[in-house]
Parts: C-alpha cells; structure tokens; sequence
C-alpha cells in the first residue's frame, strides 16, 4: 500500500517537471542573465565614465533605473511568450499539453508582482546589509563576500532548492556550478567587495552554461521522442 | 488501528481503480492535461484511457473538452471540483491507513 502511495506522488511530481523536460526553461533563464549582464556592465559604464554635469549624472542614473527594470519585465515577457510559442511547436506535439494551476502571484496581475518585485528588492537590500554587517564582524577575506561569491551562493540555493523539490538532478549539479563558478571569480581577481565587474563575468558565465545546458537537454528531448503522428 | 483500514472498504470504487487513480493525481496536480500527456505518465492504451477518462466523466470527477490547435485537435481534461474533493477523501483515507500499518518488524 505504501507502494502506491508512492506511485501516487512520484505521477505528480513528475506532472510538475514536465515543464523543464525540454529544457527550454534553463534557455530563457540564461538569456535572463546574459541581460542582466548587459544591463548591470552598462550601469557599470555610466559609474565609470561619469558625465561632468551632476544633474546628467541624476538623469542617466535615474534612466538606467527605468531601463533596467522596464527592460527586465519587456525581456521576461518576450521570453516567457517565446517559450510557449516553442512548446506549442515542439514540445506539445509530441508529449502533450499541460496547464499548471495559478500561483496566488499570477493570480494578482501586475500591481501584485510589482509589490513582489518591490518586496524581493527590500529583502535583497535587507540581506545585503547583513552580510555587510556579518563581515565587518567576522573580517572574512574579501574574496567571501564579493559580488560574485554571493551570487554564485544565492542562485545555487534557489538551483538546488528547485532541483530537490522536482528531483532533477542536473539543477542540483547547475547549483553546484553556480557556487564554483562564483568562487573562481571571486578568487581569480579577489577584488573590493562591490566589484560589479565580477559580477557581471558570473552573469555572463552562468548565463551561458544555463543556455548550453538547456540546448542539450533540448536535444536530447527531441532525440528521445517523436510527434505524436509519427509511429 | 482496524477504523483507518475498515476506511478503505468505503473508498470511493471509481477513483479506487489504479489506473484512474493515476490519471486523478496526475490532474489533481494541474489545471488540466490533454490526451496526449496522459497517454504517455500512466502508459495506457488509447482505447484503455478513453474507457477509463469516460468513466471518471460519468462520475463527475472529470471534464473532458474537445478544441483544435489550428487544424489539430486537441482533447482537454480537467477534475471537478468534485473529482478534486473526491481525490482528498481517498488520499486521506490511504494515508491513515498506510500510517497505522506496523512496521515489519514489530507485532
């Protein structure tokens, strides 16, 4: 009886993997942070090679600001289509369609995601100043606390967190890259703690294995099945 | 410990059948499925799936909506909120029961 009630889990946990098993999610998650790159190497720009007049600086920071947050949503939102446009193509015919269920956070339209955006960014702010605090105290060698180091950890949590909860295994592995990759960032150049430049190399890294990953795992799916038509 | 196991007699006959217990928790787990996916998780026939989702439709615990994809069709499944509740009772159930089973090893 046990068995079944194993059965019965391992049918619905798979139900919800389905939708990585193309791959196409790694994809656009590493198109994500191949932007990101770009936008944060720009902010990086206008830091470095400021304009003299102080009310430009204002303006340009303030742009960048809208840019990079209306530019991220834009981004999220043709990629998120281009996904489905994809599956219904590929994916769908030869494994079938699902519909997952609203998350209460699709369900509350923009002003919620907004507010959960706004939320994320306190959190972030919050954390931040506490691993501040934390290595003021600790006095930790700098390469710990970079930029890069806390990124690599970060997105390796949620990686690992995601991959425990569907069993799939090589989100567990992406995790574990995503910490090494951090830390030979961080150690190759151990630079001041909020270098953006190291930040914007593991953006630019891990983009690109998220993007390779996907594309083989694509392969591999299209290997492995056939449009429903064809016998 | 004999209440949670006399509890299975009174499980629901239709969801209580393997295959459509399969096919309930896979729905349970989504807005809704086509034919195509529930053929390939519980690895039925198509005449053996039909049977079983036309089953679960006489029941109530299942909608099934025929639509086209373009030229394609495309049939569409989804639990009721009666199918859902249906699926609780009987996850309950077999759960209670699994949980006063001894281990193997004692008395």
């Amino acid at each position: 009886m046990a068995l079944i009630t194993d059965k019965l889990e391992t049918a619905m946990r798979r139900t919800h993997r389905y939708w990585y098993e193309d791959g196409l999610a790694e994809i656009a998650a590493g198109i994500l942070f191949l932007v990101g790159g770009l936008i944060v190497f720009v902010g990086y720009l206008l830091a470095t090679h400021p304009p003299e007049s102080p009310l430009a600086v204002l303006v340009l920071a303030l742009g960048l600001i809208v840019v990079a947050w209306g530019g991220t949503v834009l981004v999220g939102r043709v990629v998120s289509r281009a996904v489905t446009a994809v599956k219904s193509r590929v994916t769908y015919p030869r494994t079938g369609y699902v519909a997952y269920r609203s998350t209460p956070a699709k369900r509350s339209g923009l002003a919620g995601r907004l507010a959960l955006a706004g939320a994320a960014f306190v959190l972030s702010m919050v954390l931040s100043g506490a691993l501040s605090a934390v290595a003021v105290a600790l006095r930790p060698p700098d390469w710990v606390f970079s930029m890069a180091m806390v990124q690599g950890v970060v997105i390796g949590i949620v990686l690992f967190g995601l991959g425990r909860r569907l069993h799939v295994t090589r989100f567990q592995v992406l995790a574990g890259v995503s910490v090494l990759v951090g830390m030979v960032i961080a150690l190759s150049d151990p630079p001041a703690v909020l270098d953006v430049r190291n930040s914007i190399i593991y953006f630019v890294i891990m983009g690109s294995i998220l993007t390779a990953s996907g594309l083989i795992t694509l392969v591999r799916y299209l290997r492995q099945t056939k449009p429903a038509g064809e016998v | 410990m004999a209440d949670d196991f006399r509890s299975l007699l009174d499980a629901d006959r239709v969801i209580h059948e393997p295959a459509r217990l399969i096919i309930t928790a896979i729905l349970y787990s989504v807005e809704s499925a086509d034919f195509l996916y529930l053929l390939r998780e519980t690895g039925l026939t198509k005449g053996n799936l039909s049977s079983h989702l036309s089953k679960l439709e006489e029941a109530g615990y299942v909608q099934i909506e025929k639509t086209f994809v373009g030229k394609i069709p495309r049939t569409l499944c989804r639990l009721t909120e009666a199918g859902r509740a249906a699926f609780e009772d009987y996850r309950a159930r077999l759960k209670r029961a699994v949980d006063s089973m001894p281990q193997a090893d004692e008395p």
